[in-house]
This record gives C-alpha cells, sequence and structure tokens, in this order.
C-alpha cells in the first residue's frame, strides 16, 4: 500500500459546531484520505484473511494513521498531537467506522496508555514510551480485570510487591485484549496489599517481553481469539516505570475512565447495527408475512439514528463547554440494549440466507452488555447520578 | 443542521422559567383544575414573550425550531395550562403574511385526515378558552373565532352534531373538534407543532424525574430512603436515560423534516415510560389524586391523540 505524508490540510482551529464548513472540509479530507489508503473491496477481503495478514494489516494500519498525521488527533501539540478536539475526533471516527477501517493495534495506547503517561508519567518515561505509542511500533495491553475482580476491581489480587529497584509480579489478569501482540501492559497491581482498599494499588508499565508472562488464549463463545488471560509469575517491573506515586494506582485509574472515549466505541456499533438494520429493512422484514415485522424494523432503524444524534448533541455540547455529563453517561446503556434488541429481533425473522448473519450478531452482541461496564453498574452508577443531580441533600 | 439553541434562546429560557417557577403551585393538584390564570397570562403578554418567535422581538434574529424548543421545554415543566405554546407558534408562522394579528389567545386548528381535504373536523389545543382565535390560513394569516360552546359544554355543538366536542382530559392541553371549512395548516405546520409538542414533553418529563429523584429520598420503608436501593436507583437510571434520549429525539425532529413524525413519536415513547416509572416509584400515594403526577400523564396522552389528528401511525406499539 503506497503511503505519503501529506499533513492534514484542514487549518489547526479547534471547531465548535457540526454546521461549521470547516467540519464539512475535515470529512472531505478524511473521506478522500480513505479513498486512498484502504484498498478496494476492502471488506470483501477482510473476511477471508488469515490471522497472520490480519495482524499485518492492523499493524500497518497504525502506521498508516500515523504517516497521515492523524494518530494522535486529540493528542496535545506538545506531544505531537493535533489538538483537534472532540468535533473533529467525532467526524473522524464516523468517517473510519462508515468505511469500515481496519482497526490497529494502537488504539489501546492512543486512548489510554498514552493520556495516562502524558497526564502522570515522568518526563522520561513521557520520552521513551509516548513517541512509539504514536508510530504505532510499540504495542499496548491493559491489565486490568482479574477472574474474581471484574466489576469490583478494586479487589484485584494481583501483587506487585517491591524489591530494591524492583517490583516482582504474581497473578492473573483476564480479558486482556491484544496481550498476545502487545510489547507493555499497563499493569493494575497491589504494591501495598496490608493496606486498606483503594490505596493499596499502583499503576505500572510491564514490559511483555520478558519471562514469567504466560499467555492463554481465552476464545469467546462466537469462536474467535481476541481476549487473554495473562499469568504473572516472577515479571519485573522497574520502579522506573512505575506510573505516578506509589500507591495511588486506584485514583489514576479513576480518573482514567474519563479518557474512554464513549463516542468512537458508540460510532463503532452505530455503523453495525447501521448494517443490521439494512439487512432487516431490505431483506428479513421485508420477507416477512407479517406486516407489523417491518413497522418493527422501521422502529428500530430510528432508534439506531437516535444513537448517531446523540453523539453529535453530546459532542458538540462538550465542544462548547457545556455539561453534558447525563448524556455522556446514558450512552452506552442505550447503543449496548439496542443493539441486543436488534440481534434477538433479526434472529427471530431471519430469512434462510442471512441465518448464519443473525446468529453470529446475536452471540456477539451478547457482551455488549458487559464490556465497559455492565448494564447493572451502569444503572447503579445513572441512578446516583440522578439523585444527586435532581434531588442534592 | 443546528445542535445547540443560541445562546439568546438560552438566555430567553432562563428568564422564562424564573417567571414561571413563581406561579408553580406547591402541589400540582392545587387550582389547575378551576383557576383563571389570566394574571400569568397578563404578565407573559406584557413581557411580550408570545412574540418571542418574531424577529424584530429577538434583537434581529428569528428564533428557529431548534431555538423554540428550549422555549417549550421550560413551559412543559410547569405545564400552565394556557394556550401559551400555540399563541407562540401562530405569531412564528406569521413572519410569513407579515400581518399584525388583532387577537390575544391564539390557536390553530389541526385536521383530523390528510391535509388538503376540504371540509373535515380539525382538532385544536385550548379552543375553548374565552376570547381565543383559531388561525385559519398560515399563508393569509387570517383567525376566526371557534363557535361558542353549546349547553352541554362542547363549542358549536349544533349542526356538526357530534364532531364539535371538548375533552378536558388534561387542563395542561384541553382538545376541542372543531368544524373545519378550509385547511391552511400545511405539513410544515404540523411538524412544527409536533417538534414544539414533544420538547414541551420533555419539560414534562424533567419535572416529573426531579419530583420522582425528592419523593425517594424523602420515601422511608426499612429503615431508609427508598432511594438506597439498587431497584429504585435503576428505574431511576431508566428515566434518566429516556429523558436525555427524548431530549436528543427532539433535535433530531427539529433538524430532518423528513423524520419529523417518527422522531417525535420515539421522544413521545421514551416520555410515557418516564411517567410510567414515576407511578411506580411512588408506589401508593403516586395513585392518589392529590399527589397531582397524572396531571402529566393526562398532558401525555392528550398530546398523542393531538398528533393522531395528522394521520399519524408510526407510534410505537
Amino acid at each position: 500500500m503506497p503511503s505519503e505524508t501529506p499533513l492534514p490540510t484542514t487549518a489547526d482551529t479547534v471547531i465548535r459546531s457540526f454546521s461549521d464548513p470547516a467540519a464539512t472540509e475535515f470529512r472531505h479530507e478524511i473521506r478522500t484520505w480513505l479513498e486512498r489508503v484502504l484498498p478496494p473491496d476492502w471488506r470483501k477481503i477482510e473476511l477471508s484473511l488469515t490471522e497472520d495478514r490480519e495482524i499485518d494489516i492492523r499493524r500497518q494500519w497504525d502506521r498508516t494513521l500515523f504517516e497521515a498525521g492523524y494518530a494522535g488527533l486529540s493528542w496535545p501539540k506538545r506531544f505531537g498531537g493535533g489538538e483537534a478536539g472532540p468535533i473533529k475526533e467525532v467526524i473522524f471516527y464516523e468517517e473510519l467506522a462508515r468505511a469500515h477501517a481496519p482497526e490497529g493495534f494502537g488504539r489501546v495506547g492512543r486512548v489510554m496508555a498514552g493520556p495516562l503517561i502524558m497526564r502522570f508519567g515522568t518526563e522520561d518515561q513521557q520520552r521513551r514510551f509516548l513517541p512509539a505509542i504514536l508510530d504505532g511500533s510499540q504495542v499496548w495491553c491493559l491489565g486490568y480485570s482479574e477472574p474474581s475482580a471484574g466489576s469490583d476491581l478494586a479487589a484485584a489480587t494481583t501483587t506487585a510487591l517491591r524489591d530494591g529497584d524492583v517490583y516482582r509480579v504474581v497473578g492473573r489478569k483476564i480479558w486482556t485484549s491484544h496481550a498476545h501482540i502487545s510489547d507493555r501492559c499497563v499493569l493494575l497491581a497491589r504494591t501495598a496489599p496490608e493496606r486498606p482498599r483503594h490505596e493499596n494499588m499502583s499503576i505500572l508499565l510491564l514490559d511483555m517481553h520478558q519471562p514469567g508472562v504466560d499467555l492463554t488464549p481465552l476464545i469467546t463463545i462466537t469462536g474467535h481469539h481476541h481476549f487473554n488471560e495473562v499469568a504473572f509469575d516472577g515479571a519485573v517491573v522497574s520502579v522506573a516505570d512505575r506510573l505516578g506515586p506509589e500507591h495511588e494506582g486506584w485514583n489514576i485509574f479513576r480518573e482514567s475512565l474519563a479518557f474512554e472515549r464513549g463516542a468512537a466505541v458508540a460510532l463503532n456499533h452505530y455503523t453495525e447495527m447501521c448494517r443490521e438494520c439494512e439487512v432487516l429493512l431490505q431483506c428479513c422484514a421485508l420477507h416477512s408475512p407479517d406486516p407489523g415485522v417491518a413497522s418493527s424494523a422501521r422502529t428500530l432503524a430510528d432508534q439506531v439514528e437516535l444513537v448517531r444524534w446523540h453523539i453529535l448533541r453530546v459532542t458538540e455540547m462538550e465542544a462548547n463547554d457545556l455539561d453534558a455529563t447525563e448524556a455522556r453517561m446514558v450512552m452506552k446503556l442505550f447503543w449496548s440494549e439496542l443493539w441486543q434488541a436488534i440481534t434477538d429481533f433479526g434472529s427471530r425473522i431471519s430469512c434462510s440466507h442471512h441465518r448464519a448473519f443473525w446468529r453470529y450478531q446475536y452471540l456477539q452482541s451478547r457482551a455488549a452488555t458487559i464490556y465497559g461496564g455492565t448494564s447493572e453498574i451502569q444503572r447503579s452508577t445513572i441512578g446516583r447520578r440522578a439523585l444527586a443531580v435532581l434531588a442534592p441533600s | 443542521m443546528k445542535i445547540l439553541p443560541s445562546a439568546l434562546a438560552l438566555e430567553a429560557a432562563g428568564v422564562l422559567d424564573s417567571i414561571l417557577r413563581k406561579h408553580a403551585p406547591t402541589r400540582l393538584s392545587d387550582g389547575f383544575f378551576d383557576s383563571d390564570h389570566q394574571a400569568i397570562w397578563s404578565e407573559l403578554t406584557d413581557g411580550g414573550w408570545q412574540l418571542l418567535a418574531l424577529p424584530d422581538q429577538s434583537a434581529g434574529a428569528p428564533l428557529d425550531l431548534v431555538d423554540l424548543s428550549a422555549i417549550a421545554e421550560v413551559w412543559g415543566r410547569y405545564l400552565i395550562p394556557l394556550p401559551y405554546l400555540p399563541t407562540l407558534l401562530v405569531w412564528h408562522w406569521s413572519r410569513a403574511a407579515g400581518d399584525s394579528i388583532e387577537a390575544d389567545k391564539l390557536t390553530y386548528s389541526l385536521p383530523l385526515s390528510d391535509p388538503g381535504t376540504e371540509g373535515t373536523a380539525g382538532m385544536s389545543p385550548f379552543a375553548m378558552s374565552g376570547g381565543i382565535k383559531v388561525v385559519a390560513t398560515v399563508e393569509e394569516m387570517t383567525t376566526y373565532e371557534p363557535p361558542p360552546p353549546s349547553t352541554d359544554g362542547s363549542p358549536g355543538s349544533g349542526a356538526t352534531g357530534d364532531l364539535a366536542r371538548t375533552d378536558p382530559w388534561a387542563p395542561s392541553l384541553p382538545l376541542a373538534r372543531l368544524p373545519q371549512t378550509t385547511h391552511g395548516l400545511g405539513m410544515q405546520a404540523v411538524h412544527d407543532v409536533a417538534v414544539l409538542g414533544a420538547a414541551e414533553l420533555v419539560g414534562c418529563a424533567s419535572a416529573v424525574i426531579k419530583i420522582t429523584a425528592r419523593y425517594t429520598k424523602d420515601r422511608v420503608q426499612f429503615g431508609r430512603p427508598i432511594a438506597e436501593y439498587q431497584a429504585v436507583q435503576h428505574r431511576l437510571a431508566d428515566m434518566l436515560r429516556d429523558l436525555e434520549l427524548a431530549r436528543t429525539a427532539v433535535l433530531w425532529a427539529a433538524n430532518d423534516d423528513a423524520k419529523v413524525l417518527s422522531a417525535t413519536a420515539l421522544a413521545w415513547d421514551r416520555v410515557r415510560r418516564i411517567t410510567e416509572n414515576s407511578f411506580q416509584l411512588h408506589g401508593g400515594y403516586g395513585f392518589t389524586w392529590e399527589a397531582g403526577l397524572h396531571y402529566y400523564s393526562r398532558h401525555v396522552w392528550a398530546w398523542r391523540e393531538l398528533l393522531e389528528a395528522c394521520s399519524v401511525k408510526l407510534w410505537p406499539l
């Protein structure tokens, strides 16, 4: 794939509205670039790739993003980013989702590890890690959840006991995406097990290429390998690779929850649901003998459009420094349950041609109400927020 | 596309909120069914609030649907039984006609069948209000007086027989069926009614959720405020989710002519769910007349009826 190094042509100002001509111009810029860099018939090719070939393409994609100047779109300029602002970011993610662009392996680095290091890291850590995150050469994973600590992450028991200049890591992490590709891991571990909850953990930037790090693939109900279990037994992290103050890991982790761009994930699922609604409206629902089915399909399609409008509303509010906390909080709860409603509906009314499609989508969507905060946790958080805002003591 | 109301609209909405809050009753069920409210109406018209949508009233820039939605949402929080939004809308439409209207309270009549059909009936909010005029055609901005109420309380129930009935089931949106000989309300006007009506419903919903959140903190059972129970928090979460989604749906409707009716139907459905959750969280007390929660629910269902007048067959089942 040819790669050039054009700089983004749009003027370097933060856009505050989706109806700003600069927003339309930026969208056009991204579309044009995508047409140039994506392989023709990308969607068809994608479905027939071997795992190795897929890994190559995804790694290349991280480099392609970097070479085009889009890798650090919203990073601060002093760290090599574009400070593009939320509107440009959403436009960027939407166009990539629409074109079904490959997903590289650099997302965790760009969205989570990088911002953590920018916010809490030493200058030395910033120098050592940020350029490699940005250019895609260094892949990161997150070592948070454990077999016995999912929703209750503060109960994590992986330890990292101090021994001179290093911490020695013992324990297990689960649901680690791309651990088998990763170079480094943002590890949340107990560095002071004798101290109470929330005061006993640190964040360590662990090197995955060392003895004492053992991976077991986790195969999901759809038959795919995406997640891993990572066992640590004697892996070490130098004190220079600890992020932030010792035993302050929980607070750092809590702050980092705000880095996760809910809009990007929501847009990926919006695009997925649009495709599903196309299948419904153009095929399965169309061929149903029950007229109510087409009407239900249209209502589901309308709800999907609501996801997009909601993303636009939240983003433009935040671009204008308006408080969109509640609107943002409900986004994942809405799209995840909508997705399940669609896959459930599609599975029931599926035509024979799309049966395999709906079965896969149905299984895949089961996880949506669990990852990124279960619906139960979301409802408790949102409910408490409602009480705090509407009925303050 | 416009996502945020203008700064002017937001400021106006804030001022309107403080005016209406002064008049909000301590309990919803107090007085709304019998009071005159003329004092409130005079305060609004003296301040020119019904003319907000006109260019010369808003510092040169006419307020658009997104802006007016912010105003309608504020109105919906208090639901004072006055024809403020219909009057505001008629003045909004009068921009095209450029005529001055010799009337104080104004309303419209939505055709009870497809627009363009001659000689059918219309459904009109507040048509039985004293002194109100109904706009006949938007293009010429002509108005007429609705037929006087007959002895049974419904306007003009003479030659038009049982078409002319009033339904004061929802004091905040009393509907009358009027004989209608001409149709001047095109789809654009119907769309405006739908968008502002949905925005008003969002305001209702925001009041309902606030009342409900406060109730759950006050109500103690098993030694704790019921707000501390997860099941209660989860219902409140659903209410907050539905409120935010209804707000987004109104924004969508205000921006997408092709999808106004289905987007407002989505907004309606979310608001309907909020009112149902409010009953559940209020327990037995919510089921009493005195609690006043039904005041909002009545509005929700009356509004649906008004929009069904547009032959809208898009309501989620």
